[in-house]
């Protein structure tokens, strides 16, 4: 109950080790830095976590400068809990073979989609879930 | 463990080597108002650095494992220089406050809010709004190195090799034995130099001690002053252990865990101190940072604070210690405590020693600085554990009476801890406000903290009382400025008693999580080298600017939500904290009073209709301003800058001309009319208003562009720039018959030679038919070398122009008129055959521009010229001149310009 204003209450959580979920989907954990008055962040050590189903794979990323506009949320990584039970971690090329294959998947099933909205004398939209976080 | 050739932490801090941070800071002051960078940056990286490096040691001390990236951090750390935070905690042994002065520095810091608050307004009259200066509050003893912290009297650095050495080696035996291992020496060593190293690259200059550290051969290893600055922390670091595990064994885990735990309990300087020039400088000065960060935002304990909740609890329980540890200290007066009103020690919250339980190793520093002490007793350093374990009642536990919260109520209310208070002047207080007992007050809580073993001597200095920890002292941190509808009074005591009671809880999961992390080698929150990258200062930035979204004078209206929400929380008995019978007392930052404030806009030369102010939506604006143009004395060149971008300086140079011409001209009027119409004027006083306007007629030479040039130059022509503004045109006119015939030749020949162009623009103005009278006056007294030197600007062009317009038509009659009257008399052939070329001209243009040709673009004038009337002889010297052309074409041309057309009465009266 007891807060600061505004993203001044993410000064608190500096130094801490945060997961950040962008607007693209994407996302990164790191040690909170920096923050101001736009939530612009700057992330160490930041690895970017990729979930296909049940494995996930961490990508090293660095120092990692968020504009602010593009976090969709922000919340603190419990070390303890950080391990997943239920998920396998996975090595990077490996990770981004399956989310490529999601990917894929995921087109394919869009294509799909669309072909039988047509047929349907439905105008497919641009999908723009990506960004409607 | 021998480190005397170390005696980094002591540098003098590098002042040189500022390259270009100048202007970046200049850019901090555009974008955050004058003062956001007042302090010298160098200076405080240096420092840091110096403190990094003890810290580091401190760190690998502890450490079990040597960490080999830590070590290679260990430049970067520095680099980042931001550690400073870490000297806070062990600085404070708050355990000589009783409640007055308790209470007195509460209300101090009230006031200093108060009026810090109020003066960071005043500066905002220049800069935008939402930022807040806080140069205003600069002390002269601000922002500078904590030079001379007065010392307590035992603080003599000349005795410190009796004393205070011996006692501190001793002290740090056990320690040593416990917890340093040789290895870990040997990594400290390590270490060291690779900070040494480090900072020598970075100042260019090898390290040297102060003099008040040489190194010394002789003394024990803990002489050394990265481990007498780490020192200083470990009194407090060292009690938690007790509580957590044996007592009597510590673990590096749990120095390293307190280490970070302890800083954060560490009141934050965030007011900062001005520290009192006139003592004479100390090594102790030099051990530590010009000024400390709070470690309460961002401090490395990831989870020992709910999500949510600001750390300004730990604040609170410092303050709480201070009345707790005072109390108990008094309860020992029997105790090794000689003062136990001032005595100092460095106590945990959550250290807890049972009875009999023999007292850890903690070199705990207590000093009396009040009573002068002999220079060896010994009694000046105690365990005070080991003294008075019994009657150490600690915090946190249950049913300990509080101390009223007033003043943690503000603080909680500030988001921040109850900083340190100035032993003399606070540059953000007002001292003045409050009786004398205060200072006392405040130097109790300076007195408290730990001086670094160095430097704990007798009473050398009777007059310097207070230690100052360069931690806590010099570099005054902005505060952020908490609106008044921050957080409900009980609201925020509410949230501070939960915090008391969840405290220790919260402190072993933060334990816990450290080890966990140690454990996988993350550069985790214990020993990130990387944390605080942030500095408080950049903290309050943030903060202050969210904060001003909540100033408000009326939360009632401006927050209803939230006030109602916390009355009826009240009233449902939620909000009821366990000291309910503690007045609250709601201290708020008054809040400026807008309306009575004098906004004064900054004035730049040349920013007529121009951002001259800066903010932090148009922060450079002001480098937009263009540069002066070409002064005014320099006027033959103006027409020659085609800069475009001086384009609307050069106007301005002009516009400035004429109202500097304006100013002229008017007092010369005056003069003139004083001279013409007050004939009872003395002829002394006559002489003087002729002088005066004498000498204001060349002032108008001069601001006109003539100068010493009386030659007419077409393609530098200032008296043209002034004719084609209107002002300019009017102020011609009223100059003209102020100045010598010589001067009004030149302006006439500049009318003549753009008269074209004047009169097209006149078309709008319809002002320059005033130039006429004044100008007909200097036609009048043309010479016949003038006239034709004039007539040679009139080109076919301007004559037609001329002819179409009514002020023009008059000008070229004046001119057939005056020239008939000239060249009668004169015999010089040329002059005459350029005469007669004039008139032949006109004639022309007469005849052409009456007649206009099918399809040309000329036509008739449609505005006869009444003026013409005027020279009836005009149509006789056209006539007489061009003997070639019909004089009844030229009649009937003639006639058509000065009259309407076919006018009878107007050809009756020419062929009259």
């Amino acid at each position: 109950m007891n807060y600061m204003p505004g993203t001044a209450s993410l000064i608190e959580e500096i130094d801490k080790r945060h997961l950040v979920m962008l607007r693209d989907g994407r996302i990164l954990i790191g040690f909170l830095r920096s923050v101001d008055q736009f939530a612009n962040l700057v992330l160490h050590n930041t690895v970017e976590r990729i979930h296909v189903d049940s494995v996930y794979g961490d990508i090293p990323r660095g120092i990692f400068v968020i504009r602010g506009e593009n976090v969709v949320l922000l919340g603190e990584i419990d070390p303890e809990a950080e391990e997943p039970k239920n998920l396998t971690k996975v090595s990077i090329p490996a990770i981004m073979e399956a989310q490529n294959k999601k990917k894929e998947e995921k087109a394919e099933k869009e294509k799909i989609k669309m072909k039988a909205l047509k047929e349907r004398g439905l105008i497919p939209t641009v999908d723009q879930s990506e960004d409607l976080y | 463990m021998s480190h005397h050739q170390l005696p980094t932490p002591y540098k003098r801090p590098l002042n040189g080597g500022k390259l270009g941070d100048d202007n970046i800071d200049q850019r901090n002051e555009d974008t955050f108002g004058s003062g956001a960078v007042e302090e010298d940056w160098e200076l405080d990286h240096n420092n840091f650095v110096e403190f990094d490096i003890s810290r580091y040691k401190k760190q690998l001390d502890g450490k079990e494992e040597s960490n080999e990236n830590l070590g290679l951090d260990i430049p970067k750390v520095i680099a980042n220089g931001c550690h400073q935070e870490n000297f806070q905690s062990p600085l404070l042994s708050p355990s000589q406050l009783n409640e007055e002065e308790l209470e007195l520095s509460n209300q101090q810091l009230a006031a200093a809010v108060e009026e810090l608050v109020l003066n960071s307004d005043q500066d905002q009259d220049a800069i935008d709004p939402a930022i807040v200066s806080l140069r205003r509050q600069a002390t002269p003893s601000a922002g500078k190195l904590p030079a001379s912290p007065k010392l307590p009297p035992h603080y003599d650095t000349s005795k410190s090799n009796q004393f205070g050495q011996s006692k501190f080696q001793e002290m740090f035996r056990r320690p040593q034995g416990s917890m340093f291992t040789g290895k870990m020496s040997k990594i400290w060593k390590e270490k060291e130099t690779l900070g040494l190293n480090f900072l020598s690259r970075l100042g260019g200059s090898t390290p040297t001690p102060p003099p008040g550290f040489e190194p010394r051969p002789s003394s024990p290893p803990l002489e050394d002053e990265a481990i007498l600055t780490a020192i200083k922390d470990r009194p407090m670091s060292c009690n938690p252990l007790l509580s957590l595990s044996n007592p009597l064994v510590v673990k590096a885990e749990d120095l390293e865990r307190e280490l970070q735990g302890s800083s954060s309990r560490g009141p934050s300087p965030i007011y900062g101190i001005s520290i009192p020039e006139e003592n004479p400088p100390s090594p102790v000065d030099r051990s530590l940072p010009a000024r400390s960060v709070s470690p309460i935002f961002g401090s490395p304990s990831p989870s020992n604070l709910p999500i949510g909740t600001p750390p300004k609890h730990v604040i609170m329980d410092m303050m709480h210690q201070l009345e707790q540890q005072k109390k108990a200290a008094e309860q020992d007066k029997s105790g090794v405590f000689q003062h136990p009103g001032t005595s100092g020690t460095v106590p945990h919250p959550y250290f807890s020693l049972p009875p009999g339980v023999p007292a850890p190793p903690l070199p705990i520093i207590i000093h009396t600085p009040n009573r002068p002490i002999a220079p060896n007793s010994s009694s000046r350093m105690q365990f005070p554990v080991q003294a008075a374990p019994a009657n150490f009642v600690w915090p946190a536990r249950p049913g300990v009476p509080i101390n009223p919260l007033n003043a943690q109520d503000f603080v909680q209310r500030l988001g921040f801890g109850m900083p340190p208070r100035s032993p003399v002047q606070s540059p953000i207080g007002s001292p003045h406000t409050f009786n004398a007992s205060h200072s006392a007050g405040k130097q109790n809580i300076r007195r408290n903290m730990p001086m670094p073993p160095g430097v704990i001597a007798n009473q050398g200095f009777p007059l310097c009382k207070q230690s100052m920890m360069p931690s806590v002292s010099a570099k005054r941190l902005p505060l952020p400025r908490f609106g008044p509808g921050h957080l409900h009074p009980e609201h925020s005591k509410f949230v501070r008693m939960r915090q008391q009671r969840h405290d220790g809880r919260r402190d072993r999961r933060h334990y816990n999580n450290h080890r966990g992390q140690n454990r996988e080698g993350v550069v985790g929150i214990p020993g990130d080298p990387y944390a605080n990258i942030m500095t408080q200062k950049e903290k309050d930035w943030v903060i202050r600017i969210q904060m001003m979204a909540l100033q408000s004078d009326r939360p009632e209206i401006d927050d209803y939500y939230y006030q109602n929400y916390i009355e009826q929380r009240l009233r449902d008995g939620k909000l009821n904290s366990n000291d309910s019978n503690t007045p609250t007392r709601l201290i708020t930052p008054t809040k400026p009073n807008m309306e009575n404030r004098k906004y004064v806009p900054v004035q730049f030369v040349n920013s007529l209709g121009k951002l001259t102010a800066s903010s932090v939506y148009n922060p450079r604006q002001i480098i937009d301003l263009a540069q002066p143009a070409p002064a005014e004395e320099d006027g033959g060149n103006i027409e020659q800058g085609t800069n475009s971008r001086l384009a609307l300086s050069k106007r301005l140079v002009v516009y400035k001309i004429i109202e500097k011409a304006y100013d002229l001209i008017v007092v010369m009027e005056e003069l003139q009319y004083k001279l013409e119409n007050f004939n009872e004027v003395p002829i002394q006083e006559r002489d003087l208003l002729r002088n005066d306007l004498q000498s204001k007629s060349e002032s108008m030479v001069d601001v006109l562009g003539f100068h010493d040039n009386t030659e007419f130059h077409a393609h530098a022509d200032p008296v043209f720039q002034v004719m084609k503004i209107r002002k300019g045109k009017k102020l011609v006119a009223r100059a003209i018959p102020f100045l010598c015939q010589e001067y009004g030749f030149i302006v006439a020949q500049s009318i003549f030679a753009h008269l074209a162009i004047l009169i097209k623009r006149d078309s709008k103005d319809r002002v320059l038919h005033e130039m006429y009278p004044p100008l007909s006056n200097v036609i009048s007294l043309f010479t016949a070398k003038q006239f034709v030197n004039a007539c040679s600007f009139l080109t076919s062009f301007a004559l037609t122009a001329a002819i179409k317009d009514q002020v023009g038509a008059t000008i070229i009659c004046k001119l057939l008129n005056k020239g008939s009257e000239l060249f009668s008399s004169v015999d010089d052939i040329t002059e005459k055959s350029q005469w007669k070329k004039f008139v032949s001209d006109v004639h022309d243009v007469i005849i052409s521009v009456a007649n206009p040709k099918e399809g040309s673009r000329h036509s008739r004038p449609s505005n006869p010229s009444p003026l013409l009337e005027g020279f009836p002889n005009v149509f006789q010297v056209l006539d007489d001149t061009n003997k070639n052309v019909s004089s009844e074409k030229l009649k009937r041309s003639y006639q058509q310009l000065i009259t309407e057309k076919s006018n009878a009465d107007g050809v009756k009266m020419i062929s009259d």
